[in-house]
């Protein structure tokens, strides 16, 4: 059998074909019964896509409010966290699938999708062979099973889907918009928009799916781009004189498309970023850098990323950490493999291996103890928490080097058996690591009793608002959940009732809303709620008997949690709490509105042109 | 529309337009194949050498069946002054049949960058690991190419008996010497000048590592050589007359040559080909614990198979006979049949069967590779995924028990001639009237214990009054001590309680082992039976 003999070329779903066979191994242990509630952020997933639910039952479109978390005084959670994976899960849950298996779900589409963005993205350098190893590789490596089994985090899991994606989309921008075709091609720039428009897409994906790795990966993408912009920039040279200025706006049209991009991405995504970004300075983050998340025992030893181990504990200080930070067997193998072939690489392979491999360098030193200072100097602590996070990075440059090794493969019938044989290769080191922890969820089933025990014993659901000075072991809603009454009002009923100036009555409630009738004898009166404050919480005062908006009321943030009191007019009246989109969430939801618009007018353009263009 | 060189790439690679399809400078020769020059490949071969030592990488110490003996030789030879001509006091077997000086020479040089010794020792392996390797990249790059050594080498460096003799025999001479093997080919089949330096060097180096398995393994290169038809460059013979002077002369001195292994693993036929990986010193497969790795490989053999069915000539018979009958006769040597030699002569020389079937290993994959190298050059990356596959099928090797107990310069105790070693004790909790201080004992065979003995710990007072006592097996019954293999560190914890009647504080404690059957406690090394305790607590 000759790998390289020319035959006629082995059709392109052949491949994608063979890579989702050779995938499903990855999504195995996902398709057991049960679910692996004994990985480390197992019960979260579950409970977030838990508690989105409920604010989408609750008619919210875009929830921001978790409103029993932290034992029911509630927390921003979605205000600070992606909320893609959420949708996706909600997606499949509304489709009929419980909560549970609508998360399964998501992991296995986000693995093999993962797999699908590296291909494609690999497929923009090379054959069908190499990118379907590279896909491998990727999926493959032992940090991605990590996420997925020992780790369990949805979104960063659904993350990793769209590092590749987003070089492909910025990869295919330079290959389609910046390709030879003449400048004076009629119409040539709206046909652009389309490649600016995916690659908007995949950058929002992943800012909406998990914004640590969207800013630890951001940096990497700029890079990458320059990378393309030079080769693009260098290619075009032009043949007659070289002004400065000629070279400038060389410069200006070689990076407009992948500037619009990531403009038009992150406008996209800034329903989500800008409030995260902007209010994050309300919610307390000391609680995730101190103690167990002090970043420096963190570190990984340089011989933990060769060590060939597994586990499903935790990681620890010092060298005997419960879980594996190995870079890979095969992903290292195949990478030196691909660094021999460097000689056989085309000028745009080198330039990118060369590239990826910088930055496989530079991520492996900023996981190593030694990088502390740089940690100090650049304040990554507050993107990455855990330095080994970074691992995420290493798992694609690593791909992308490996495949570099098949580059010289044909797509011909000989090499198709060959690539099958290789990813068992691929497959083979990690096959022992194709496991989870499947047991019985040791809060119970899916609920709010669950919640509230697995808050209970798991700290970091314990999330507060900056006006938040002692964070809460336990609440008075959750002793009311746990005895099996349902939570119909926040209201501190027996602080209103401390004197006999204030008589309240709650009349409807949301997750994000209650409705409150009060009668107060004098304007020192208010009524206080079982609810964390931040802003957004805003107070009308209605008219008892029309409904009718009369006023707003004050809202203060009181005592050690920082629970919401209002401060309420006397007489009779009707209080309206409601958690509300302040200026900032406001701009930010017009922002992804205007970006949505102008993508689909751009999309809508480049439809028309080719229609043209076809005539 | 495409530019012509996209046009040109279409063609090229069949899979369409993209930006890394521009077309850049064709070397490719031997389409399919990875062209590694020479100069990339050995750099490469030292990088996918970092799985194998990973695990020396751990801040600790690993459990071979030596323990920490070799760290503990390492401290009495910087305190005996670093004495050139030496050997290793903690070594079980003599200056003949085991560790050499050499090793603890490197080991030591190391300490001076200011490693402690558990460190220094590791570098020793590390060394031997990496030694191997590229002696036999360099072997194989005569007659192969450089991706295909690359690959053989790999399958060498990553076999059971190189990565055993380091992480479960703990061999610290054995496996310098091993990984000097291929060396020893470079200098028979080298160049003149410099092969006669490179010989008595290396002939000095592989003596001074282990005598003994030098001696063999001079023997059996030496008639592979002959085998391939070449006259065998005898130089390093200089080197082994000059580290058998080295050696033996204060060896005879001091009135010890040898040293009998104290338990020797034999080979079972089942384990030559067996794919597991254990510790247990037996070879029983019903015995208790997984044994030793025994086995030439799945791999090499695996190899030796593929290389039969390519269908050898005449010539390439007779190119295998010499070697075939070389591990042959290296295999039943390793077999419990040939135990009487073992008591005759070869235990005098080798430290045990395992030292043989490495070296039948070795003479296996070199003449497999040689046999089966040319074909591995082919397309579709054979001699890389031969190269993988040697590593994967390591993994189990390179899960290697650690400890982050660090050992002291000698052990706190040593009982029965040195078969069970107090490695380190730690109290926890005051001693003092009417408290349960906890005393955290940790205990290494020398090799393995065929009988159940009691731990005893007492509590006495400055008249030598006993107001506590604990007497039980190990780690409260869990680890009795006929299970404990050489060299694995056991926990052994022991809550004692101090009688509330007793003095205040003033207290001393006092441990042993003795056998429940007979009540005759173990000696230890000063004749005494209990080994009373210095704590500062």
């Amino acid at each position: 059998m000759t790998g390289n003999t020319p035959t006629k070329p082995v059709p392109g779903w052949t491949w994608v074909a063979l890579l989702l066979a050779l995938s499903l191994f990855a999504i195995g242990p996902l398709l057991l019964p049960g679910y692996h509630w004994g990985a480390q952020d197992a019960r979260h997933s579950v409970y977030f896509l838990f508690e989105f639910d409920r604010a989408i039952s609750d008619g919210v479109l875009y929830p921001r409010w978790a409103p029993d978390f932290t034992f029911g005084y509630g927390y921003p959670f979605f205000n600070i966290y992606g909320p893609l994976s959420s949708y996706a899960g909600e997606a499949l849950h509304l489709l009929g699938l419980d909560l549970v298996t609508a998360v399964k779900a998501v992991f296995a589409l986000a693995a093999i999708g993962s797999a699908l963005a590296m291909y494609l993205w690999l497929r923009l350098y090379t054959g069908p062979p190499a990118a379907t190893l590279g896909a491998l590789l990727y999926l493959y490596a032992p940090y991605h099973l990590a996420d997925l089994y020992v780790r369990a985090s949805l979104a960063e899991v659904v993350a990793l889907a769209f590092l590749p994606l987003c070089l492909w989309g910025f990869g295919r921008l330079y290959r389609d918009t910046l390709s030879s075709v003449p400048q004076q091609t009629p119409g040539r720039a709206w046909g652009s928009l389309v490649p600016i428009v995916v690659a908007a897409g995949t950058y929002a994906g992943l800012m909406l799916s998990s914004n640590l790795l969207a800013l630890l990966f951001s940096p990497i993408l700029g890079g990458y781009i320059l990378v393309l912009a030079w080769s693009r920039f260098t290619a075009e040279r032009p043949t007659g004189p070289r002004s400065r200025i000629g070279k400038l706006g060389r410069a200006v049209r070689v990076l407009t498309p992948a500037a619009l991009g990531v403009f038009l991405g992150l406008g996209l995504s800034a329903i989500f970023w800008v409030p995260a970004f902007l209010e994050h300075q309300y919610v307390r983050t000391d609680q995730w850098v101190g103690g167990y998340y002090e970043y420096r025992n963190h570190f990984v030893s340089l011989f933990q990323l060769f060590r060939l181990d597994w586990g499903f504990g935790a990681s620890l200080a010092g060298p005997d950490d419960g879980m594996s930070f190995q870079l890979g067997l095969a992903p290292v193998f195949l990478t030196v493999m691909g660094l021999l072939s460097w000689r056989r690489l085309s000028p745009a392979w080198r330039r990118g291996a060369g590239y990826f491999l910088a930055i496989t360098a530079g991520v492996v030193f900023l996981m190593l103890p030694l990088s502390e200072p740089v940690w100090e100097a650049l304040g990554l602590v507050s993107f990455a928490q855990f330095p080994w996070r970074l691992l995420a990075l290493t798992i694609l440059s690593l791909a992308f080097l490996g495949a570099a090794a098949f580059s010289g493969w044909r797509p011909s019938r000989a090499n198709l058996a060959l690539t099958a044989l290789w990813g068992l290769l691929v497959l083979l080191p990690v096959y022992p690591y194709l496991r989870s922890e499947v047991r019985p969820p040791a809060e119970g089933p899916v609920s709010l009793q669950g919640l509230m025990r697995f808050q209970q014993s798991a700290d970091e659901m314990t999330g507060s608002t900056a006006w938040v000075e002692r964070i809460p072991r336990w609440s008075p809603l959750a002793d009311q959940i746990m005895a099996g009454i349902e939570v119909t009002t926040r209201v501190d009923y027996v602080d209103a009732y401390s004197t006999d100036k204030l008589a309240v009555h709650s009349q409807a409630s949301g997750t994000t809303f209650e409705r409150v009738w009060f009668q107060a004898k004098d304007d020192r009166q208010h009524v206080r709620f079982y609810t964390f404050y931040y802003p957004g919480w805003t107070a009308y005062i209605l008219d008892e008997n029309t409904g009718e908006v009369t006023g707003t009321a004050e809202i203060v943030p009181e005592g050690e949690l920082g629970r919401i009191s209002v401060a309420v007019p006397p007489g009779r009246h009707v209080l309206l709490l409601t958690f509300q989109d302040t200026p900032i969430r406001q701009a930010a939801t017009g922002i992804t509105l205007l970006s949505a618009v102008l993508s689909l007018v751009g999309l809508a353009a480049a439809a028309a042109f080719r229609r043209r263009r076809a005539r | 529309m495409l530019h012509s060189a996209e046009k040109r790439s279409v063609q090229h690679d069949g899979c369409g337009p993209g930006i890394g399809t521009e077309t850049g400078p064709q070397v490719e020769t031997h389409p399919g194949r990875v062209p590694a020059s020479n100069r990339a490949a050995l750099p490469a071969l030292l990088i996918l050498c970092a799985f194998a030592l990973a695990p020396l990488g751990y801040p600790g110490y690993f459990q071979p069946h030596s323990g920490f003996a070799p760290v503990y030789s390492l401290y009495a030879w910087e305190a005996a002054g670093r004495p050139l001509a030496w050997s290793p006091p903690y070594s079980q077997t003599g200056p003949l049949n085991g560790d050499g000086a050499l090793p603890y020479f490197l080991a030591g040089a190391s300490r001076y960058a200011g490693l402690d010794g558990p460190a220094a020792v590791k570098v020793g392996f590390g060394l031997s690991l990496l030694l191997g390797a590229t002696g036999f990249y360099l072997v194989l790059r005569r007659s192969l190419t450089p991706a295909v050594s690359l690959a053989l080498a790999l399958v060498w460096a990553y076999s059971p008996m190189v990565l055993g003799a380091v992480y479960v025999r703990g061999a610290l001479g054995g496996s310098l010497a091993l990984g000097l093997l291929p060396w020893l080919i470079l200098t028979m089949t080298g160049r003149r000048v410099i092969g006669a330096i490179a010989g008595v060097l290396i002939g000095l180096a592989m003596g001074v590592s282990h005598l003994g398995f030098s001696l063999v393994a001079a023997l059996v290169v030496g008639a592979m050589v002959v085998a391939r038809g070449r006259r065998p460059a005898l130089w390093f013979l200089g080197g082994l007359a000059a580290a058998v002077v080295w050696t033996v002369v204060p060896a005879l001195r001091q009135g010890s040559l040898y040293s009998l292994a104290p338990f020797l693993q034999f080979a079972y036929p089942y384990q030559l080909v067996a794919y597991h990986w254990g510790y247990a010193v037996h070879s029983l497969p019903w015995g208790p614990g997984v044994p030793a790795p025994l086995t030439l490989g799945v791999l090499p053999l695996g190899l030796v198979a593929a290389s039969l069915t390519v269908g050898p000539g005449a010539e390439r018979r007779r190119a295998w006979l010499i070697p075939a009958a070389l591990i042959i006769a290296l295999v039943l040597l390793a077999t419990p049949p040939a135990e009487p030699l073992w008591r005759l002569g070869l235990g005098a020389i080798l430290e045990g069967p395992w030292q043989l079937i490495a070296l039948a290993t070795f003479v296996l994959v070199w003449v497999m590779s040689l046999s089966i190298g040319p074909r591995l050059a082919g397309p579709g990356h054979r001699a890389a995924a031969v190269g993988l596959l040697a590593l994967i099928l390591a993994i189990p090797a390179l899960d290697v028990p650690v400890t982050a107990v660090a050992p002291a310069a000698t052990p706190l105790a040593s009982f029965d001639g040195g078969r069970i070693l107090l490695v380190r004790a730690e109290l926890h909790g005051p001693l003092r009237h009417g408290a349960t201080p906890h005393l955290r004992l940790y205990w290494q065979a020398t090799q393995p214990l065929t009988r159940d003995y009691t731990v005893f710990v007492h509590v006495l007072d400055a008249d030598g009054r006993k107001w506590g006592q604990r007497d039980s097996w190990p780690a409260d019954g869990d680890a009795p001590t006929s299970t404990w293999r050489p060299g694995e560190l056991v926990t052994d914890d022991h809550p004692v309680y101090v009688d509330v009647e007793g003095p205040r504080e003033g207290y001393r404690i006092a441990l042993g082992l003795y056998d429940l059957e007979t009540g005759e406690r173990l000696p230890l090394a000063d004749g005494t039976t209990a080994l009373e305790l210095r704590l500062d607590r």
